[in-house]
């Protein structure tokens, strides 16, 4: 009997615990984490494309002629993602596509590491400091934070908003 | 002897009584010759009776005497008589047809004849007469059917009564007289026949004379008819008011041979002024304001001051009043026509070409024929009426039509927006069904829209990179096998240059390579290279992987500073390390 009261204040507390961490205001304050995250990530790239090219041509992974293409695009889809995430609109397409680019950015980062490349990450700078596993692990938490997003992300989407308003029209 | 004597005696005695009888007669027979001697001259009435009566008295030696001439149809008479005191011929005066009806109307049915005389003596007069008491004897005769008469005389001055003889001489007289009062009665009536018939032929001719001008006012009123008749021919057909008026005045000037005239209609209503002018040379050019003006002088000008519809007025010192409209011509005549209320027309016309001022008639015309014209003005304005109102019915249909076709467009462009509505409606729903999920589409449009503003801010941005590496569009650059180019760094005929980031030339490169990355090339070119290299000197150039040729980069760079002999080193440090030969970590 003992045992059983136990085990229902620990689902409790397990509930308890689950509710807090899926606390739409939590979400969305890991959601404006990561959007402004990007935003400001994308800002140096944006500027400096020539640089963000080199660091990606570093990785060495990417074919030599579509270098270019993706250090002008890939900064830009990360404001759009970061600014999408911040005022809560497409919000889950956007923690989407940011998961995704973790994701790439952590399995670049992992084989880099495999192939000790002496390169920097690249990351915000392109004279950042050498690449470790360090930055594995940087880039996994924030490939899970941004997972943790697009799973209970729920507060503040202003097209929700809208849709409701429009629903109620 | 006594025998013969008493014979003789009495044949003396009868011839004494016979000379005495032819005395007699002869007397009366000179008489009668005298009395118709003395008539013969006389052609009046009265002077004859009273030449008779005097004649007849005297030869009978009759103190007193009377004749009545007296007219049966008018019942008038004549009287004249001698030795009458005055108070019994006044009274005969009063009395003359009493008389008449004692006599004649009781002798009518006797029979009166125009031949023989009947005589009444004092014994057949009636009792009571208003003849005077001492009339003796009374003879009454008859001309004609029209007149009688009657004589009456009192005694002998010899108080004797009157013999037969006298009474046979009174009954020749008494013919005398009737043929002598006969044919001064005929003479007279001859003379009033004349002077009727002079007076008849006086009213004749002045009927006739009246005629002429009853006939010479027929031509001229039909000559007018006719000009009225024209102008209302002329006018008839005419649907405008600008147009009217030019033919009233052409046909005004022509009908009184005028050579120089205008004529103009103000509407007060809508301030416009039609005008037209004729025998000038110059334009009527007029504002409303100043019709306006013009039009109250003319009032004060006018004849009679009334504002009364359809009237015509004629205005006083034309030339003065229409002086200052500058049409240069000397008005003699003018007229101001009341159309109605808000429509005034005026008339101004020169001299005539027998520069004659207008006859009375002639202005009577010019009035009638501007009543006329004012009749066909007022239908044309009222026809204009009609057909402006037929305008703006027209414009409004084609309004409402308008509207109509806008309405209908309006109620397709209603169901293209209720369409609109409803797909929009749907998409909203999807979407809105979209926001939980994860769309291949919002992902898409993401990486689009990433594209495009790169794009974009890359072209603008100076700092700007090529979508595609310049390594692309590049000739290749001829290459060099490990082997070949291991004999010439040996024989010293050769440099190898690492064009890798100084990290990866750190980790491991070629023995003796010097490392020119891209980036540092003008430097280390200049500091470390320049002196290495000669014009004979291979330059063997190595490193690329996947990402990047950083071998040709800088052998384009070296091509550029004029070394011919640039070659890059086929497979790299790969080739190189294949063949063994050394590498330095």
């Amino acid at each position: 009997m003992g045992t059983a009261r136990l085990s229902s204040d620990a689902l409790k507390s397990v509930g308890l615990l689950k509710d807090l961490l899926t606390h739409p205001y939590l979400v969305l304050a890991v959601r404006l984490y990561i959007g402004g995250l990007f935003i400001y990530a994308s800002m140096y790239k944006i500027n400096y494309a020539g640089e963000f090219a080199e660091t990606i041509a570093s990785y060495q992974l990417v074919p030599y002629w579509a270098v270019n293409l993706l250090a002008l695009v890939m900064p830009w889809t990360e404001l759009i993602c970061g600014l999408f995430l911040v005022i809560g609109f497409r919000a889950r397409s956007a923690a989407a596509v940011i998961t995704g680019l973790l994701a790439l950015f952590s399995i670049a980062v992992a084989i880099s590491l495999m192939r000790d490349l002496p390169i920097g990450c690249g990351c915000f700078h392109a004279l950042g400091e050498q690449m470790s596993w360090k930055t594995l692990m940087r880039d996994l938490v924030w490939l899970m934070l941004a997972s943790y997003v697009y799973a209970f992300d729920s507060a503040l989407q202003i097209e929700k908003n809208f849709f409701l308003s429009v629903r109620d029209l | 002897m006594q025998s013969d004597t008493s014979q003789l005696q009495s044949a003396f005695e009868q011839v004494q009584k016979t000379r005495t009888e032819l005395d007699k007669k002869v007397f009366f027979l000179e008489t009668l010759l005298e009395t118709s001697r003395e008539l013969s001259g006389l052609i009046q009435p009265k002077r004859i009776m009273d030449a008779f009566l005097l004649m007849t008295m005297g030869s009978l030696g009759i103190r007193e005497g009377l004749i009545l001439l007296l007219n049966t149809n008018s019942r008038q008479g004549s009287l004249v008589q001698r030795g009458i005191p005055e108070s019994e011929a006044m009274h005969l005066k009063r009395n003359l047809w009493p008389i008449y009806e004692q006599f004649y109307s009781q002798e009518a049915s006797a029979g009166l004849s125009t031949s023989a005389p009947k005589i009444l003596n004092r014994d057949s007069l009636p009792d009571y007469s208003p003849l005077p008491g001492q009339t003796e004897v009374v003879l009454l005769w008859s001309i004609d059917q029209e007149y009688c008469g009657l004589l009456g005389l009192g005694r002998k001055i010899s108080e004797e009564p009157l013999e037969e003889d006298d009474y046979s001489l009174l009954s020749n007289l008494i013919n005398i007289l009737i043929s002598r009062l006969s044919h001064a009665l005929f003479t007279k009536n001859i003379q009033q026949l004349n002077a009727e018939l002079q007076q008849k032929n006086l009213s004749l001719n002045e009927t006739l004379e009246l005629a002429q001008r009853a006939r010479a006012d027929l031509d001229r009123r039909i000559y007018h008819l006719k000009s009225l008749y024209e102008l209302t021919a002329e006018l008839s057909p005419i649907a405008e008011s600008q147009a009217l008026l030019e033919t009233f005045l052409l046909n005004i000037m022509g009908t009184f041979g005028i050579s120089q005239g205008f004529a103009l209609v103000y509407e007060r209503s809508a301030q416009t002024v039609k005008g037209a002018a004729r025998g000038t040379n110059r334009q009527l050019q007029i504002t409303a304001k100043e019709a306006d003006k013009l039009f109250y002088r003319c009032l004060d000008s006018a004849a009679k001051r009334s504002m009364e519809p359809l009237t015509v007025t004629r205005l006083q010192d034309p030339a003065l009043l229409f002086g200052d409209l500058g049409l240069g011509m000397n008005v003699q005549f003018a007229a101001m026509l009341v159309v109605d209320r808000s429509a005034l027309a005026l008339v101004g016309l020169g001299a005539t070409l027998a520069d004659l001022p207008l006859s009375i008639e002639e202005e009577q015309l010019l009035f009638a024929q501007a009543s006329s014209f004012m009749i066909f003005l007022k239908n044309v304005r009222a026809f204009e009426t009609i057909q402006c109102l037929n305008e703006d019915l027209t414009q409004s249909n084609q309004e409402l039509r308008q509207t109509i076709s806008d309405l209908t467009e309006a109620r397709h462009t209603i169901k293209v927006l209720e369409k609109a509505k409803s797909a929009l409606k749907s998409v909203l729903q999807r979407q809105a069904d979209r926001i939980g999920r994860v769309s291949v589409l919002d992902v898409s449009l993401i990486l689009l829209a990433a594209l495009i503003l790169a794009c974009a801010f890359n072209y603008a941005n100076p700092n700007g990179i090529p979508v595609l590496p310049k390594t692309v569009f590049q000739a290749p650059i001829a290459e060099i096998d490990a082997v070949t180019a291991r004999t010439l760094q040996q024989s010293g005929q050769a440099v190898i240059v690492d064009a890798r980031p100084p990290e990866f030339y750190n980790q491991k490169h070629i023995a003796d390579s010097v490392n020119v990355p891209s980036a540092l090339f003008e430097i280390i070119y200049k500091m470390k290279l320049a002196r290495l290299l000669n014009s004979e000197t291979t330059v063997i150039v190595y490193g690329r992987n996947i990402s990047k040729h950083y071998d040709k980069l800088v052998a384009e760079l070296l091509l550029a500073r004029e070394h011919e002999q640039v070659k890059i080193l086929s497979g790299g440090l790969g080739a190189w390390e294949q063949q063994g030969y050394p590498a330095t970590h």
